[in-house]
């Protein structure tokens, strides 16, 4: 090759990166991570936009379901997300890192007295992750209805609406307390750092920079997705 | 008595209409680019609205089949309407073309009609302008195309750019012997960077442990030459042959095109490996600050026309003009005219007047 001097990396013009954070479960995990890594926020006043303290991120704070549109749409080009949200989603997006946080199991479940064979082969199924449902049991050749809900699924199997449910289980004690037991773990989900494809094209050496920084050496270190 | 409107303004999805301010900038655009691709040689070619289904269900990509709009004519054959210019312009290109017309240069400005989610109407793909440089298949061939993508981005005033240029060819060069479901899983899987997913497939097509690392931070790798040749001389004991003569093109044409144009505005992004099944060579696409997706896209494909009868290598791109207007929106150009008044009490009175201050540029109204 000759020429070889001539073509250094074109860098993206300088600005914070946007970064969306899903309000709920993962919100403390998320400040406690970027404050390990002197890059601490804050949402004060009810604000939902805010700068860390060195500048380099701007935070928008925003429902959890919501989280994949906003990023779809490059409103903001990172964000973090579980599978579970993102799969529902349907859009394709860049998976940075794996946090060691916010894991859980999505998992089929139903009343512990409920007997399979009167499923004759099919499935009914209430729950929030109706793509995931279908997709999952379609996949394993194994027709389903799906009935969707907009919470408390815990209640479907006990009122008679579905002898199934697919859900999120962390501890299991909502099942017991409703009389109900998991029949199947159907995956793990993990949390990402999540990025607008576009926008890592675009952003790629700042972003990488960012992801070099949460990867940082200590015992809150992510993995790079291996999703 | 009001009409009653239920149901009656409902818009099906997977097209748009626009009107007035936007209709103008839109035009005026469209006029730009078009200017800028005839006085580079490019003569304009029209692809019909809808074509038969058969002619090209296999070269569509899974996701586009799944988008196609199809309909059944009288006689009962399938057709789908036009969803890729590229792909229509090829069939009909290929009817009228002999070996004495090429090299060709065509350029298109045509809208495409193809289904988008309800909840995802952001993409504004339905208008495509673009060009096919018919014949050649030299990185000369290749450094044309994309320095006219970018005398088009120039041409209407966006500068916060950069273009990835990649290679199918590298791919396919890597991957030899992959079938069409673990080709499609793995070109995903690199675009979207899912290490795990190309890591699960080079473990099931028994891909030496040193060759995977290779592979997973080649099919990674975004930046200059300078970095890639880093990268090459640390793994060059394995690469293949093949791959070697893709990378060296890969590096020669981003060389050419520092040498020929702004090398600014160009990187080697080796996860560039084109949506397309019908991509042979090089590829590559336009990000621009603040959009959601790529403005534009092309690349080679050598082997398309080759299934119209007509067997000669192209390479080609097209932008998506309707995505960039509302980057435009500060150029006063693309800002409709305020007409004036004509003055006169008498109709003639006011044609004359009209008539003489439009001879001077002015926009004028009766």
């Amino acid at each position: 090759m000759s020429n070889e001097s001539s073509l250094e990396t074109a860098q993206a013009p300088t600005g914070p990166l946007t970064f969306a954070v899903p309000k709920g479960r993962l919100h403390d995990d998320i400040r406690t991570l970027f404050a390990a890594r002197n890059m601490p926020f804050e949402f004060e006043n009810r604000k939902l936009v805010t700068d860390d303290q060195t500048g380099s991120v701007r935070f928008m704070l925003v429902k959890n379901s919501d989280l994949p549109v906003y990023v779809h749409h490059g409103i903001a080009g990172l964000g973090v997300c579980g599978d579970d949200v993102l799969y529902e989603s349907g859009f394709d997006f860049v998976r940075l890192l794996t946090f060691p946080f916010g894991g859980t199991r999505m998992c089929l479940a139903a009343r512990r007295d409920h007997d399979p064979a009167q499923d004759r082969g099919r499935l009914t199924v209430a729950t929030k992750f109706t793509r995931f449902a279908r997709d999952f049991f379609h996949n394993r050749g194994i027709p389903v209805e799906v009935i969707k809900l907009g919470g408390s699924v815990e209640l479907a199997p006990v009122l008679g609406l579905a002898p199934y449910i697919v859900d999120l289980v962390e501890t299991g004690s909502t099942l017991v307390a409703n009389n109900l037991a998991v029949t199947e773990e159907l995956t793990r989900i993990s949390v990402h750092l999540i990025a607008n494809p576009a926008y890592y094209k675009f952003h790629y050496a700042a972003v990488n920079r960012l992801v070099d920084a949460l990867r940082d050496n200590d015992n809150s270190t992510p993995q790079r997705s291996e999703a | 008595m009001k009409p009653d409107l239920r149901g009656r303004l409902r818009i099906p999805q997977g097209t748009e209409g626009f009107y007035l301010d936007e209709a103008y900038r839109h035009n005026m655009l469209t006029a730009d680019v078009q200017r800028l691709l005839y006085r580079w040689g490019y003569l304009p070619v029209q692809t019909p609205v809808f074509d038969f289904y058969d002619s090209y269900a296999g070269l569509l990509s899974a996701e586009e089949s799944r988008n196609v709009y199809r309909l059944i004519d009288r006689e009962g054959d399938l057709l789908m309407l036009r969803s890729d210019v590229t792909l229509f312009l090829a069939k009909q290109m290929g009817m009228i073309l002999t070996t004495e017309d090429l090299p060709m240069r065509v350029c298109y400005a045509d809208t495409i009609l193809r289904h988008q989610h309800p909840d995802d109407i952001s993409k504004n793909e339905f208008f495509q302008t673009g060009v096919e440089l018919i014949g050649p298949d030299d990185i000369n061939a290749d450094a044309e195309v994309i320095l006219l993508l970018q005398q088009t981005l120039a041409t209407i005033g966006i500068d916060r750019y950069f273009i990835h240029v990649g290679s199918r060819a590298l791919f396919n060069a890597a991957f030899p012997d992959l079938d069409a479901p673990s080709a499609r899983a793995l070109r995903r899987a690199v675009v979207l960077r899912d290490t795990g997913t190309i890591r699960d497939i080079c473990t099931g097509l028994r891909v030496p442990p040193d060759r995977a690392d290779l592979l997973l931070e080649l099919f990674a790798f975004i930046g200059s030459d300078r970095e890639l040749a880093a990268l090459t001389a640390r793994f060059d004991a394995v690469f293949t042959e093949a791959e070697r003569e893709e990378i060296i093109r890969v590096r020669s044409l981003a060389a050419l095109l520092s040498e020929a144009g702004d090398g600014e505005r160009v990187r080697i992004d080796l996860s560039e490996i084109g949506s397309q099944p019908y991509h042979t060579g090089v590829v590559f696409q336009a990000y621009v600050d603040g959009l959601d997706s790529s403005v534009a896209a092309g690349g080679r494909y050598d082997r398309l026309y080759g299934v119209f009868g007509f067997d000669v290598p192209a390479v080609g791109f097209s932008v998506m003009l309707r995505k960039l207007q509302e980057q435009t929106a500060g150029n006063d150009r693309y800002a409709p005219p305020q007409p004036a008044r004509a003055t006169g009490t008498a109709f003639v009175e006011r044609v004359r007047d009209a008539e003489m201050r439009r001879s001077r540029g002015e926009s004028v109204s009766l």
